[in-house]
């Protein structure tokens, strides 16, 4: 019996100073929370009846008759009493049950105590000497208080026990209580200090496990709340894909808030709704209602939402399929990655698992931002990945060669038929491998003429020119990546290997054509020669016949001879350096064109003074043909009576001679005017219909002047006549 | 005055024969090389009108094949010209004319008259000689030695060289030597001397791409240099 006496004093006295300093660091750490709060209350009254209790025990073994033996007794009853309110305040906030009955409850406790208080001490103070006998009624009283707050507190334990996440707590309130019960054992027993014994280390759990609650499991949370934001954070870093991320985030989400399963939906353009991920639910269990689930509501509102029993609390359509069975708590958070909504985070506790409340809530949303900029991260990245996928099939399936280098004209990309190119351009050894950024592109392939190439970027921003290799040739146009100074070049080859044959078999066409024309020609002409020296002269109708039959001869062989004179000009290859006096070409062109001319009875006044001495590039014989052409053209639309100007200028251009072939003829409408040095454009031009030509004259014409350099244009107006005028590069 | 017409195309060659017998000439008409040259050695014409394409052996090539024994005058008629390469590679094969189809029956003839008035006229009115040991030119019996070797030249090249030597140490402009060696007819044929000095100066210069005895004179025309007792 002593030994449990001294058991006792030793447990008492280890208990009350631990759940002081404990109750000292709650304070000291978070004085304003009301659970510190109501468990200050609850040890200080705890406090109070075990003090009184020991010192009840200590005086009643060094004298167990005296006064104050009974006036401890009286006191510490009143202090178990206490206890039983205190314990009551400390379970109802633990719970956190703020309902309108429990406040009462509450309220008339405290009045209780009060009363409870007066009855008891007022016998006490009247007569001290009949404490023995106030004992008994004193006992009877704090059973009544035990009954009515242990029981209600243990009501409460037990009901709404999920509320409470430490076990520990659980365990030493129940632990306290039944102490507390041990108490009310007959005194006479004397094992009314076991109870004080049990109560004692219901206490240090108790206040052990609320200093965990309150102080340790926080920091741990937010460690594993720093380890989830960096386990998402790592993802984004990762530049993961998106299915990677929102795994990752469900999966993180669950595991840190302890939930049973968690799920991701993303949000598309018009708030369009999709499954990206679950975790540890299967997908047959949800389901997106139409209108009215947790997560359209979420999506709608923008707000996030807390269903503590989803069952009960949640009024819309369900989310989940059977949910009665297995749905508690529920949690949904919208994702937001700049003002956009781009997912819902949708977390799940079981039914008889943990309760979500305002604190997961508020950590989830914190969690939530890093999942929205990792999930909004991956989108981006994997469009942008998209993208360069899809321009890199683009480029590696075009036929043409495509070649991008660094400034330094190092190969950082080419497409299959660029490394067929390349391949055959390099030395065999060289030729397995080009590894991008290492290998230069091969000499051969730049452009031979270096000034021309920056002139030309500099001013057009591309340079094109053509490339010969074995039997192929290619156009090739680049132009700078961006600035060629950092980012390098780029180069579209386009083969016209295919085109030249063409035109090669065009021309060889023509020329047979032409050769095929003329003979039979030469027959026709030989013959009607033949033939015009056999017949009656006399005879007006033959002659007129074969006249008209030579006419229409020489027209068919001036337009063979316009078609011949185009090819001629096409097949030779450079337009040699002649410089030639361009009056003296004028003048030979006058000589030959005057008797047309004559003939139209159309004047032609030639005014060359300013040509004097002055040079022009070209061969004399084609500018000849050019300048015929011009002229006979500007004598074939003017009417009869009409004049051509012939006239020269240097006023126009540094280095360049001009010469104006002025008419008052008919005039070129304006809608036409590009297209009349196109081959065979012919103009429709009522008056003139009975003008032959091939429609080659001026296409000819324009050939010659620019293979030498110069330009040709045109200023007219329909009825007040035509200005061909002619630029030439002059001569030295 | 006996005329060799080769021609495949028969409308053409019945043509022109008929043609030139009005005018008096002598005619035999072929319709292709090989039987164009056999008619050549059998017949011995003063003229040979050459076309071009022809099946078989082409105009080209029969040409150099004469070439290769005779001087007679070769007039080409062509319908295959397009650039003044083509007609430089007629003259350039041996041909003394080179005629572009279609052509004028009038001026056909002129052109044969003239042809053969350049090669008829080659042996009279000429009497210089000439010799500076390296050439060596008798142009009464046209004959001309290079390096002691007796050269032909085509009655074209015989009368250009006759020309040039006849105003030795003048300039004979391009002009002039057109006029006196094919004709007037030939005024505008500008390529012509160009294509035969260059011929000329092949068989009796020592090196033809720094001629010593025929000169050019930039844009003007050409000279020929006597080098007598130049060694």
């Amino acid at each position: 019996m002593e030994t449990l006496r001294i058991l006792t004093l030793l447990v008492s006295g280890l208990a009350l100073p631990l759940s002081l300093a404990f109750l000292i660091i709650l304070l000291w750490f978070d004085s304003e929370k009301s659970s510190i709060q109501s468990f200050s209350l609850f040890i200080f009254l705890v406090f109070f009846w075990h003090g009184t209790k020991l010192l009840y025990e200590v005086l009643s073994v060094v004298d167990s008759t005296s006064e104050l033996v009974f006036v401890f007794s009286a006191v510490s009853d009143i202090g178990l009493a206490c206890a039983s309110v205190g314990l009551y305040v400390f379970v109802t906030s633990l719970i956190v049950a703020h309902t309108r009955l429990l406040r009462f409850a509450a309220l008339s406790s405290l009045s209780v105590i009060v009363v409870n208080n007066v009855i008891l001490l007022r016998p006490l103070f009247n007569d001290l000497a009949f404490q023995v006998n106030v004992n008994a009624p004193a006992v009877g009283v704090s059973v009544l208080y035990f009954i009515i707050f242990n029981v209600v507190s243990l009501y409460l334990l037990i009901r709404y026990r999920r509320k409470i996440y430490s076990r520990g707590l659980l365990i030493g309130l129940f632990v306290f209580i039944v102490g507390q019960g041990f108490s009310f054992l007959n005194p006479q027993l004397g094992i009314s200090s076991f109870g004080l014994l049990i109560s004692g280390i219901g206490i240090i759990v108790t206040s052990f496990s609320i200093v965990r609650l309150e102080l340790i499991d926080p920091l741990e949370e937010r460690i594993s709340q720093v380890q989830a934001i960096q386990q998402i954070s790592l993802s984004i870093m990762q530049r993961s894909t998106l299915e990677y991320v929102v795994s990752e985030a469900v999966e993180a989400v669950v595991k840190w808030l302890d939930a049973s399963a968690a799920v991701v939906y993303l949000v598309g353009g018009h708030d369009q709704i999709e499954l990206a991920s679950r975790y540890e639910i299967p997908e047959q269990m949800l389901q997106l209602s139409n209108n009215q689930g947790v997560v359209r509501h979420t999506v709608k509102d923008k707000k996030s939402i807390l269903l503590e029993n989803y069952v009960r609390d949640w009024s819309g359509e369900s989310d989940f399929v059977l949910e009665t069975d297995t749905v508690g708590s529920v949690m949904s958070v919208p994702l937001f990655a700049q003002n956009d909504i781009v997912g819902v985070l949708l977390v799940i506790s079981g039914r008889r698992s943990k309760l979500f409340e305002k604190r997961d809530l508020g950590l989830l949303e914190q969690l939530s931002d890093q999942v929205a900029v990792a999930i909004s991260h991956s989108q981006l990245y994997e469009h942008v990945a998209r993208s360069h996928a899809q321009l890199h099939t683009v480029l590696e399936s075009t036929y043409n060669p495509v070649i991008a280098t660094t400034p330094h004209l190092k190969i950082m990309f080419c497409n299959p038929s660029a490394k067929n190119l390349i391949y055959q351009l390099m030395p065999h050894a060289e030729a397995n491998m080009i590894i991008y950024g290492e290998k230069r592109i091969p000499r051969e392939f730049l452009p031979e003429h270096l000034n021309e190439f920056f002139q030309s970027i500099h001013k057009d921003g591309t340079y094109t020119y053509e490339y010969n290799f074995a039997d192929s040739a290619y156009v090739c146009r680049v132009a700078p990546l961006q600035s060629a100074q950092t980012d390098g070049w780029v180069a579209v080859l386009n083969d016209i290997t295919k085109l030249r044959e063409l035109d090669r078999m065009k021309n060889e066409m023509v020329r047979m054509t032409s050769h095929d024309l003329k003979n039979p020609i030469q027959a026709i002409v030989v013959n009607l020669d033949l033939l015009r020296e056999d017949i009656d002269p006399e005879d007006t109708e033959i002659v007129e016949s074969v006249d008209n039959i030579e006419k229409q001869i020489d027209r068919m062989s001036r337009i063979i001879g316009s078609i011949l004179d185009l090819e001629r000009l096409e097949m030779i290859k450079d337009g040699y350096l002649e410089v030639n006096s361009i009056s003296d070409i004028l003048m030979q062109t006058v000589d030959e064109i005057e008797s047309y001319a004559k003939d139209k009875s159309i004047e032609l006044i030639v005014d060359l003074d300013v040509l004097s001495n002055i040079n022009v590039q070209g061969d004399f014989e084609q500018l000849k043909r050019a300048f015929v052409n011009l002229i006979e053209n500007a004598i074939k639309f003017t009417p009869k009576n009409g004049t051509v100007w012939i006239e020269g200028d240097t006023s126009a251009l540094p280095n360049m001679v001009s010469v104006k072939i002025r008419d008052t003829g008919v005039g070129i409408p304006v809608e036409i005017q590009d297209r009349i040095f196109d081959r065979f454009f012919r103009g429709q031009q009522s008056q003139f219909e009975h003008v032959s030509g091939s429609g080659l004259g001026l296409s000819f014409v324009k050939s010659i002047v620019e293979r030498y350099g110069g330009s040709i244009s045109i200023d007219s107006k329909p009825d007040s006549g035509s200005c061909f005028t002619v630029e030439l590069l002059s001569g030295i | 005055m006996k005329i060799l017409i080769v021609d495949d195309e028969q409308a053409i060659r019945e043509a022109l024969g008929r043609k030139l017998r009005r005018e008096g000439f002598e005619v035999s008409l072929c319709s292709d090389g090989a039987e164009g040259l056999r008619a050549f050695h059998s017949d011995h014409p003063d003229l040979v009108i050459l076309d071009i394409v022809m099946g078989g052996m082409d105009g080209l090539t029969v040409c150099r094949r004469i070439r290769e024994l005779a001087d007679t005058p070769i007039m080409m008629l062509s319908a295959q010209a397009i650039t003044e390469d083509d007609v430089i590679e007629g003259l350039n094969a041996g041909a003394d004319e080179y005629l572009i189809k279609p052509v004028r029956l009038n001026e056909f003839v002129a052109r044969v008259r003239a042809i053969l008035r350049r090669s008829q006229t080659m042996s009279s009115d000429v009497e210089q000689n000439y010799d500076d040991g390296y050439l060596s030119v008798d142009l009464h019996r046209r004959h001309v030695y290079v390096d002691g070797m007796k050269v032909h030249l085509t009655p074209t090249e015989f009368k250009l060289l006759a020309v040039l030597m006849e105003n030795s140490g003048r300039v004979v402009s391009q002009r002039d030597l057109l006029e006196q060696v094919w004709g007037r007819e030939y005024i505008d044929d500008v390529y012509y001397p160009r294509v035969y000095i260059s011929q000329l100066r092949r068989k009796i210069e020592p090196d033809a791409s720094n001629p010593i005895y025929i000169l050019t004179e930039h844009r003007v025309g050409y000279r020929f240099e006597r080098r007598l007792s130049a060694d």
